[in-house]
Formats: C-alpha cells, structure tokens, sequence
C-alpha cells in the first residue's frame, strides 16, 4: 500500500523511515509551495484555518504522485485540528478519490496501526518496531534540534543564506541514514562544517526574540515566510517554542524532562489564563512569560487566521507586553497573506528592538529577570 | 550645496525629498506612482533636478515605501529602509517630543508610539483599506467632488450621517443608501470622516494608548475633515507637520545623511543620469528548487544590474551589484 501523510516541518523524516521499516510503500508529499496552499485552499472550506487547506494540498499532491492512503491525527478538545480529519475524508470523498483516510485518534492508535499493517500484509516484530521508533525520532529531534541552534546562531553566518542551505543539506543526509552510525557521521560532519561558517560571538549580545504561537504555523517555515531566517537575516538571535520531536516527547512518550517544563509553562501561564483554550494557546501564553522573564528583546506570534487558541492568546499578551515591558508582535496568516507587508512589519520590528535596546529601554526589566 | 535625497515609493503615490545639511527641506515632489515605480521615479529625479540650484553634491539617497527594493536598485541607495521607521525619523525631525504618529497613506495606515525619542510600539492596518487614501479618492470621484476640497466640504456640514466605516464595501453602500434617503452631501462626508477615524482607532490603533504630542502625516493629513474628526475623537490637539505629505521621503533622506554623512561613509548614489536611462525590470519564475522563488531581474541599457526575490541565494548573490540593507 503506498501511504503518504500530512507535512509537519522535520516530521517526514521520521515518520518515513517509520513507515518504511514496517514495510509500507511512502510517499512524501512534495515540499510546500505556494502551487500546494493554492491547490489546497481551492478544495477547502473559505473560512478554515490555513493548516488544512496546506494539509489538503499536501493530500492532493501526494495523491497525484501515487499516495493510496494518508495517515492523520485526530484529536479532541475546542482545537478544530481535532476534526481536519474528518472533514477531508468528505472532501477528498467528494472528489471522487478512493483514497483511504486512516485516522489516529486517542482511543484507537494501537488499533489503527495493526489494522492497516495487517491490511499491507507486514509482519513485524516488537523489538524491530522499537528500535524502528527510536531512531525515527533520533532523526527528527536532531534535525528540530540543529534548527532551534541555527535559528539561534543564524545571525553571525559568514555568508548569507549558508545555514538555511547546510540545514537542507542536513535533512536530504538525515532522510538517507539509515542506521545510528550513519546518523552520527552526518552530526559530526554537520557541526564541523557549522563550525566554520560562523563568525566569533560579538562582544555585544544579539537582540534575543521568542517566536510563539499555533504550532503548524510555527514549526512550518514554508508557510510563515520563513520569519525564523528573515529575523536571523536581520541580525536576531531567535528561539522557537515548539518543535515537531517535542510534542511526540510531550504527547506520546512519557519525557520528564519535557513534563517538567510543560508544568513550569503552566504555573507562568495561570494566572493570566486559568484554563486550557486547546490547540496551543496555553503554552503560547505561558513562554511569552517566560522568554520575558528571561529577558528576551521581543516576541513574534504566529497564528493562522480564524484559530481559536491563539486569538484568546493573543487578547491577553498586550497585558504581559505591558507588564514586563516587553514588545509583542501578532502575525496571523492565511492563503492571501502577502510578503511585503510582512518583510515592512518585521524590519520595523528589528529596528524599534535595536533603537530599544540603544537607549535602554526596558533595560529594568531584563536587571530584574537576573534576580528571579 | 550638499543635499540628502529621500524616495518614499508607496502605491498611490511617490514622493521626493531634497535635503540640506541642517535637514531642512530644500525641495519636495508628491506625484502619482501609477503602477509604474521605475518611471515616475526617473520623471521626478529630473523635474527634482531642475528645481535645484546648478552646484549641487548628493552626500546621500536613501529609499522607503512599498516599492523601496526595486528603486534602491535604480538609484543605487545608501539606505533601504521600511516606512515605519522613515516616518517615526520624520515626525521626530518635526517635533522631538512627539509620543505618537499616525499615518494615514493611498493604502495602508499606521500609528506609531514613541517615548522619549524611540519607537517602543506600532501596529499597521492589516484587514481592510477602508480609511485609507484610495478609499477616500474612489468615495470623492463617486460623488463628484474633487479630492482636495473633500475635507472642505465636511467642513460645511452642520451634522454628521453616521455610516458604517467597518469595511469600505459596506462604507460605501452605507452611502449610496444616506444619498438615495436625501441626506446633504457636506453631512455624508463629515459622517465618512468620522466613520474613517473611528475605524482607526478602533483597528489600527486597537489597545495603544494614544499620549500627547500627536503627529498626524500621510496623504490622508491633507483632508480638513479628517483632521477634525481626530481632534473631536480624540479630545487633544493633533499636528499636521508642514511636509505632511511626503513625510516618508523626508525620513529616508534622513536616515541616509545617518548612513553616509555620520559615519563618514562615500555615497553609492548612482547620478541624475539615470532619469535618462533605459530601465526596466523583469520576472520569472526559478525552477531551480520546489520553492519557485518568483525572481526580480533589474536591467539598465539592457544590462542586468541585480537581482532578487529568491530564498536561495542563487540569483542575488551572482549579481555584480548588492545594495546596502541597512
């Protein structure tokens, strides 16, 4: 059975080689462009969030390329991700595809799974399967983690453009590994050649900014014009909240290290949100406190427009923005979003942060971060 | 004299700015961008030109507004920067105390907050136009009244109709609707005025807290009738700098005196030769990867000058010419 499933930034990766080891036949949807949000939102609802019209573009690209069935989270709560599922199954139905949609939802993952193994006819061991799932998600937490590092250190690159090339390169190298020797000969070969093209730390710190918000439009950069690398273009170090590997650790494996830090996320977030709104307006809420706390020069959130979650968000972060004197950027997306009026906003943003940062503004703020 | 030059390129019109070294204006043009940036750029360098006096030294260009990349190109800037940041170097250049600009441009409004000399906060419309420059244009010609008398007229009005200014669709059959019931044009208009300020405020300007200096710029500053309307919302005086409208010129001429005269940097500034030159700039779509990268190509007499648009790099960094992004 050739199956395909929904692009998640670095999370093909992983779940390919998943796929793969268990014996289905994979195919990868091609990589977003605006032919696949085009594509997409031509067969969906007008007023659904961004995500599923790029998930059915996703769907409908793969499907040309041969895909059988697709493979999707379900989900419950106010989220409407939850129920994308549901609604493309009707979508692709009316278009007449026999495509198959095989959904997980919390009560049925296991279930599911066997189903369709037993339907592709593979026979697979449970220690193959662990070892399967293990280096699966080694492959995609090294690659979030490299991107959470260049997002960082993209702003002393020697030359422009180098770390966005060497983390593709790093992917097609990941995508190809097949074994944890081979994974680690492309770490170590990845971190020297990173290691070159960096510039010495400046005596004066970057400007530091928090990128928040609802997770597809965050981890997705194809679809948010890549606002990570346009900020570390203009000289900002950058650091994400949430990555594809960290919600499998948080959602699906038992982490503690993750728990931990989810539980820190939601004492900071209480107060000004008592309860959960779902998708991940909580958590947006909770690290915009604590990348202010931890002094960070401003704060872009990402949201698609219509999301739910994260408009509830982004009506309490002016309250947070005051308090902690912090600036808070809201960039919401849809099929029709245009670049020129993003580049004008963020250039605008990076220089009210650096004329800020020059006349020490907000400068109490990050002395009293120090002491907490 | 030595003079800094300021290009604001926006979508309705395009604006230049000649300035001398205490900053002061020496000469302005605010003409029509037309869709064709390249050429109305080329016709005002030379109507600017003949303005000039003969002994002139340009010490600096820099480059704002919407179209700011493809004239940083043409003219070869010192400084490419985004509107925000001219027109908060601007208001500031008018009044140093200034805590708050609002900008009302041909397609997009603003407002900035400053304390103290800096810029801590700013939003820009980001749903609908209605309020903006064009809008007001399109409801003038509708109702047969000439643009420049249209603050004038609302003036006259002894009462406001309330229009509904949410949306410039339902704006405009709002008026239709006033019209067809007999209400007064002069009244419409103090009502369309009105109804534009409070969909400012109550879009734009959502959640910011609007102090005292208030510096009102753009196009738009030039309409009497909205100039009330925001004194009347707002209960404060608002100040309408003397350059009102070519405010964004005069902050890039600023910005770029800070990026060659203040650090003692050589202009890159290309001449007013180019207003002479075959320009144009062409497109394509690179099929070099999957993110098909719609690439600007710059031409003069037919030679390629730059590139950009793609993410890559492929294109941009294979041109003999960079500008400074600044």
């Amino acid at each position: 059975m050739r199956v395909t499933f929904p692009h998640l930034g670095m999370v093909w990766v992983g779940v390919k080689h998943l796929l793969e080891g268990v014996g289905f036949e994979v195919v990868v949807p091609p990589p977003i462009t605006k032919a696949t949000i085009e594509l997409g939102a031509k067969y969906s609802p007008e007023f659904i969030c961004l995500p599923f019209k790029v998930m059915m573009g996703n769907y409908l690209q793969a499907i040309e390329a041969g895909a059988e069935a697709i493979f999707m989270l379900g989900g419950v709560g106010p989220c409407r991700l939850g129920y994308y599922a549901e609604v493309q199954r009707e979508i692709l139905a009316d278009l007449g595809l026999p495509t198959r949609m095989i959904v997980l939802e919390r009560n049925n993952f296991a279930r599911e799974i066997f189903t369709a193994l037993k339907a592709n006819g593979s026979n697979v061991r449970w220690h193959k399967l662990l070892s399967l799932i293990r280096l699966s998600l080694a492959k995609v937490t090294y690659l979030d983690n490299l991107e959470a590092l260049l997002l960082r250190e993209r702003y002393r690159e020697k030359q422009p453009g180098y770390c966005s090339k060497l983390l593709a390169q790093a992917v097609q190298a990941v995508d190809k590994a097949q074994s944890w020797s081979e994974l680690g000969q492309v770490k170590t070969r990845v971190s020297a050649q990173l290691k070159a093209e960096l510039l010495p730390p400046p005596a004066q710190p970057p400007l530091r900014v928090g990128i928040v918000g609802e997770i597809y439009m965050l981890i997705e950069s194809s679809v948010n014009f890549f606002i990570g690398e346009r900020l570390g273009e203009l000289g900002v170090s950058v650091t994400r909240n949430l990555y594809g590997s960290n919600w499998v650790r948080e959602h699906l494996l038992p982490d503690w290290r993750v728990k931990h830090q989810m539980r820190r996320i939601a004492r900071y977030c209480r107060p000004y949100l008592p309860q959960r709104v779902g998708g991940h307006g909580y958590e947006t809420v909770g690290y915009v406190v604590d990348y202010a706390k931890k002094g960070y020069d401003g704060l872009v959130q990402v949201l698609p427009l219509t999301c739910m979650p994260e408009i509830i968000a982004e009506s309490i972060l002016p309250t947070i923005s005051k308090q902690y004197d912090i600036p808070v950027l809201a960039l919401t997306f849809d099929e029709h979003a245009g670049e020129t009026g993003l580049v004008t906003r963020l250039e605008a943003f990076v220089d009210m942060l650096r004329e800020r940062r020059r006349h020490g503004v907000g400068r109490e703020r990050v002395a009293l971060s120090v002491g907490d | 004299m030595r003079l800094a030059l300021g290009i604001d390129v926006g979508s309705v019109s395009t604006n230049l700015v000649a300035i001398n070294e205490s900053g002061q204006v020496q000469s302005k043009l605010y003409l029509r961008t037309q869709g064709n940036p390249i050429a109305v750029v080329q016709k005002g360098l030379s109507q600017l030109k003949a303005q000039l006096p003969e002994d002139i030294t340009v010490v600096g260009c820099g480059v704002t507004g919407s179209g700011r990349q493809l004239v940083a190109h043409l003219v070869q800037a010192d400084c490419v920067k985004n509107e925000i940041t001219a027109h908060a170097m601007a208001a500031l250049a008018v009044n140093p105390k200034v805590r708050t600009v609002i900008e009302i441009g041909g397609q997009d409004s603003k407002i900035i907050i400053l304390r103290d000399g800096v810029v801590v906060d700013f939003a820009m419309n980001t749903i609908c136009a209605a309020g903006t420059g064009s809008f007001l244009d399109r409801q003038a010609a509708r109702l047969g009244v000439d643009i420049s008398e249209l603050g004038a007229l609302a003036l006259e009005a002894k009462q406001a109709t309330r229009i509904a200014g949410r949306c410039a669709v339902f704006a405009e059959s709002d008026m239709v609707h006033k019209q067809q019931m007999g209400h007064p044009i002069p009244d419409i208009v103090r009502g369309l005025c009105e109804a534009l300020v409070r969909n400012y405020l109550n879009n734009v300007a959502k959640g910011k807290t609007i102090e005292p200096p208030i510096v009102f710029q753009g196009g738009v500053a030039a309409n009497v009738g909205i100039r009330k309307a925001f004194q009347e919302a707002l209960q404060q005086e608002v100040e309408v700098p003397e350059h009102y409208d070519v405010m964004g010129a005069l902050g890039a001429a600023l910005l770029a005196e800070r990026a060659t005269v203040a650090l003692n940097q050589p202009s890159r500034w290309r001449g007013f030769s180019i207003a002479h030159a075959d320009c144009q700039a062409v497109s394509h779509d690179c099929d070099g990867c999957a993110n098909h990268c719609e690439v600007m190509e710059f031409r003069i007499a037919q030679q390629s000058v730059a590139f950009w648009g793609d993410r890559c790099g492929k294109w941009s960094q294979s041109s003999s010419v960079g500008v400074a992004n600044n």
